[in-house]
């Protein structure tokens, strides 16, 4: 049986074509996506060539042929490194620090049977190499703060309270929500904050924050942790 | 960034009102994610960011709140990623965005906003108002109209009518039989043409 045809395509009353119209023209603002990307920490870091499909280049994974075809264009492989002139690209770890926001950099994959699409890598920049710290990623006043960074801000308040300084992740989370109004760990840190205020012996002030948030979302999944963490015993 | 919760954001500066979709699974940090990982979220999001942000939009988040809407559903697929399989990341983000515009509308229920903000910008930044004004107001009402419709009826409703989609896609979108598709799209129809025959009585008691 095919498809019915659209009321647009078929004719329909003129109120109901009108509205229906109106949705067609739907669509995000162009920078929306890209927006996205980077809030997510999903933006390439600069000097690659651009493409979700490149693959990183590993001097231990290079086949033989790819290490001569390299050399053929005037790349070397040192230390473990790809290096074109200037650049230095290096290679990832076998297993990359945790919380790595900036992506090692990355090359589209040789392709030894097609050497005249090999691209040339033009960013004469330095690739930083992959940080074995926990990163701190400059934000200027263009940067939008990304996800990740978030994530990183989170974890670090909650790491405190699980070494047993509750206080000392209470003025963490206090940062992180200067750093993130609104931010989209909202009702995690509020978790961490009730739990760390509970560890402070700040018992009234958790329970009211709790309370606060009980009453205000009766269908939330949360409802039931922050019960136990709070020690609720009456269900409204 | 996500709308705060009036009710509750000023004083602990959290969100909690999109908390259900992206903590159903379990309150923890987002993974870190491996390189392979990641480059498939951003094929994910390169190839249907658009989408997923039209059909928010279709299913009642308000324009303002769809970036914020579209991110989040992004987010619930980063932290799951292990779990999507290949070839069926549509379908995931499908329901995925479906609880997320269940979610925000049940907010926004709770927080009705006072103005439109497209109207705004349309008076002040126009260079033909009246007939944005025309177009917007007609969305608006769009909005309305389809606020009536049962979920899962719009869900069907929006991606045939106004996507484009053919039935078989809706179908599998949903994971479910062509006929119950079929079925759903005739009954939203239905309720679509009651919605606007409401719409037209009341408008012409001068009071829509």
């Amino acid at each position: 049986m095919s498809d019915p045809k659209r009321l647009l395509d078929r004719g329909t009353d003129p109120l109901s074509a009108k509205l229906l119209r109106s949705g067609l023209r739907d669509a995000p603002d162009a920078r929306s996506r890209g927006k996205a990307i980077a809030a997510l920490g999903l933006a390439a870091a600069s000097g690659t060539v651009a493409g979700s499909a490149a693959a990183t280049v590993s001097s231990k994974a290079l086949p033989a042929a790819w290490l001569v075809l390299l050399k053929w264009f005037g790349l070397g492989v040192i230390g473990g490194a790809v290096t074109i002139g200037a650049v230095r690209l290096s290679s990832p770890e076998p297993t990359a620090p945790a919380q790595a926001p900036v992506a090692p950099t990355q090359v589209a994959a040789v392709q030894p049977s097609a050497p005249s699409r090999i691209p040339i890598v033009s960013s004469a920049e330095t690739a930083p190499p992959p940080p074995s710290a926990p990163p701190v990623v400059a934000s200027t006043p263009q940067t939008p703060r990304t996800l990740a960074e978030e994530v990183a801000s989170l974890d670090a308040a909650r790491k405190l309270l699980s070494a047993g300084d509750p206080s000392g992740a209470l003025a963490a989370l206090d940062r992180h929500r200067r750093d993130f109004p609104g931010g989209a760990l909202g009702p995690e840190a509020m978790l961490v904050r009730l739990e760390a205020l509970m560890a402070a012996g700040r018992q009234e002030e958790a329970r009211a924050l709790g309370q606060r948030f009980l009453d205000a979302h009766p269908d939330s999944p949360l409802q039931g942790r922050v019960r136990t963490l709070i020690g609720a015993t009456s269900i409204p | 960034m996500i709308n705060p919760a009036p009710s509750f954001h000023h004083e602990q500066g959290t969100d909690l009102d999109s908390v259900s979709v992206a903590s159903q699974d379990r309150v923890t940090p987002l993974p870190a994610l491996a390189e392979q990982a990641r480059g498939r979220l951003r094929t994910m999001v390169e190839q249907h960011w658009d989408f997923i942000w039209r059909l928010l939009r279709r299913l009642g988040v308000r324009s303002d709140q769809a970036d914020d809407a579209a991110q989040e559903v992004f987010m619930v697929a980063m932290r799951r990623v292990e779990e999507i399989q290949h070839g069926s990341e549509r379908s995931f983000l499908f329901g995925t965005a479906l609880r997320v515009a269940s979610d925000r509308r049940r907010a926004a229920a709770r927080h009705p906003a006072i103005d439109d903000p497209d109207f705004d910008r349309i008076a002040s930044d126009s260079a033909d108002p009246e007939s944005e004004l025309d177009d917007a107001r007609a969305r608006a009402l769009l909005d309305r109209v389809l606020d009536e419709l049962d979920d899962e009826l719009r869900a069907v409703f929006v991606l045939f009518e106004l996507d484009g989609m053919t039935m078989r896609e809706i179908a599998e979108l949903h994971g479910i039989p062509a006929g119950t598709a079929a079925s759903r799209l005739r009954r939203a129809r239905e309720q679509f043409e009651a919605a606007v025959r409401r719409l037209r009585a009341r408008s012409q008691r001068g009071d829509a």
